[in-house]
């Protein structure tokens, strides 16, 4: 019975000592990769996790959860267009809002979107408001990336498609607050994120919201 | 006895805790994607729970075989496989966090009810697993060919539990983007949970794919149960005590036996003991002479 007790009461406290140490060392390491691209990222992800360390020394003061948030932003866009085109956050300029999706070639609900997305990239248009599409797992892989491309033009999109520049600053697996696929940022024309991360499949409700969010934060009358 | 079935409670807190390790993240908007995401939990828990360490097993299936690159995922069944090799469906009265929430229900008082006369719908399970885990994901495809997590998205309420309502609590636009979907699915929580508070683990019994994969390998795990029958006197306390209506003196191997040990406590003449296929080889033949 004693026995028992010291047992339950060691296996208790490196039970909590795991949790703490878990949740407060490794949580902002861990969180920064996201699954689909793990393997092909292995070789950058040593150099990845040295400059996270970094970062995160220099974030320890203010231990907030909007840190690593803000550490990942559009405005330091570095991609290409599927054609190759480079494209920097110059293309947010020339709109009021720019709508970003952001999908993966293995996500099947953003693939099923698409059509939808089409549809509403027109109807924003018309209201000064870019939709614009970047998949998570190609910026390393070419053989996603082909996939990708197969992709848009099977779902017939016609809106643009970026292909993050690898080793860039521009990375989405330092994106915090995505949960899962697709999600959808909203930025103005200097490519400064507006309103929440909106997750998952959009439908009308969710189309009326990113309206209300980009109303809200530039003073417009979307409708 | 008591001693025994604390011990049990112990360890399907300590995995609960130790499944769901990053409790931070309830409070945080996100969950963790991390490396250890790659392997498969035991149990059924939720890849999308704030603080899940790993894979459920039973979504990381179909979200191989829905993938439209690999048709049949031989990593996490071979995880699977090897899971049950060694502790067949003890994982399920162990190491589940899902088996154990059913059971902290249960303790809610009130009249409780035998599943003896439901024993039809145990087969229910494997269906579930067919139909909803392999077929419906591997054949049901968009136009590139990705299927849909049947299982997840339609039935889980492991998923209702510990993702959509954490996230929903934590993040303001999945709250407001809750639709039919969360109602489906929050119905069959509820009716889940009520369900508990009468009888034993109903889900376990009756529903989960994974303790339908895990019971096909209670016969040949590792680690086993044995009857001494020089010392078993048929007093039938085995049975009377089993909440998973197993008769083990019929069937040490049977399917619906988790390994809670209920049974090895309350046997008055020390007759069901552990082991593992590696001692006891000859108890075990004279298991299976006796059958």
């Amino acid at each position: 019975m004693k026995n028992n007790t010291w047992l339950k009461v060691v296996g208790l406290l490196t039970l909590v000592a795991l949790v703490l140490i878990v949740n407060l060392v490794g949580s902002k390491e861990q969180n920064q990769v996201s699954g689909q691209e793990q393997s092909q990222e292995e070789a950058h992800k040593e150099q990845k996790n040295e400059e996270l360390k970094n970062k995160e020394q220099e974030n320890k003061e203010q231990e907030n959860r909007e840190q690593t948030a803000s550490s990942f932003n559009f405005t330091n866009l570095v991609a290409t267009d599927f054609e190759g085109n480079p494209v920097t956050a110059d293309i947010f300029s020339d709109y009021d809002a720019t709508i970003i999706n952001i999908w993966s070639t293995t996500c099947g609900p953003c693939i099923d979107e698409m059509p939808y997305l089409e549809s509403i990239s027109h109807e924003f248009k018309e209201q000064n408001i870019n939709l614009i599409s970047i998949p998570n797992n190609i910026s390393k892989n070419d053989e996603t990336f082909e996939v990708a491309k197969n992709i848009i033009e099977t779902q017939a999109v016609t809106f643009k498609n970026l292909r993050p520049t690898a080793d860039s600053d521009f990375d989405l697996s330092l994106i915090d607050e995505v949960l899962g696929l697709p999600s959808t940022y909203i930025v103005d024309s200097n490519g400064e994120i507006i309103g929440n991360c909106i997750p998952g499949v959009l439908d009308d409700f969710k189309k009326g919201r990113i309206k209300e969010m980009i109303n809200e934060a530039l003073g417009s009358s979307i409708k | 006895m008591d001693n025994k079935n604390n011990t049990r409670v112990w360890i399907q807190a300590f995995t609960t805790v130790l499944t769901n390790i990053h409790i931070g993240n309830f409070f945080k908007k996100t969950i963790y994607k991390g490396k250890l995401k790659q392997i498969c939990v035991p149990g059924l828990n939720c890849y999308s729970c704030p603080g899940a360490t790993g894979s459920c097993p039973i979504g990381a299936f179909q979200s191989v075989v829905s993938s439209s690159r690999f048709n049949f995922s031989y990593y996490i069944v071979g995880m699977m496989i090897l899971f049950g090799v060694i502790l067949g469906r003890f994982i399920c009265g162990f190491l589940c966090p899902f088996g154990w929430f059913q059971e902290l229900i249960h303790k809610i008082p009130s009249k409780k009810y035998t599943t003896h006369k439901f024993a039809y719908l145990k087969k229910l399970k494997y269906i579930i697993l067919v139909v909803f885990v392999i077929i419906l994901p591997t054949v049901i495809v968009n136009v590139v060919g990705i299927g849909k997590p049947f299982f997840c998205q339609y039935i889980c309420p492991a998923g209702v539990l510990e993702g959509a309502i954490p996230l929903a609590l934590a993040d303001a636009e999945i709250r407001l983007s809750l639709g039919g979907l969360f109602l489906l699915k929050l119905s069959i929580l509820i009716a889940v949970v009520t369900l508990s508070i009468y009888f034993y683990r109903p889900f376990c019994k009756w529903f989960c794919p994974l303790g339908a994969f895990y019971a096909l390998f209670n016969k040949i795990s590792i680690y086993q149960y044995t009857l001494d029958h020089s010392k078993c006197t048929n007093c039938g306390m085995c049975k009377s005590v089993c909440k998973m209506d197993v008769d083990i003196t019929k069937n040490i191997n049977d399917k619906e036996c988790i390994r809670c040990g209920d049974c090895k406590h309350h046997c008055p003449q020390n007759a069901i003991k552990t082991s593992s296929i590696f001692i006891n080889q000859t108890k075990v033949g004279g298991i299976k002479n006796e059958e």
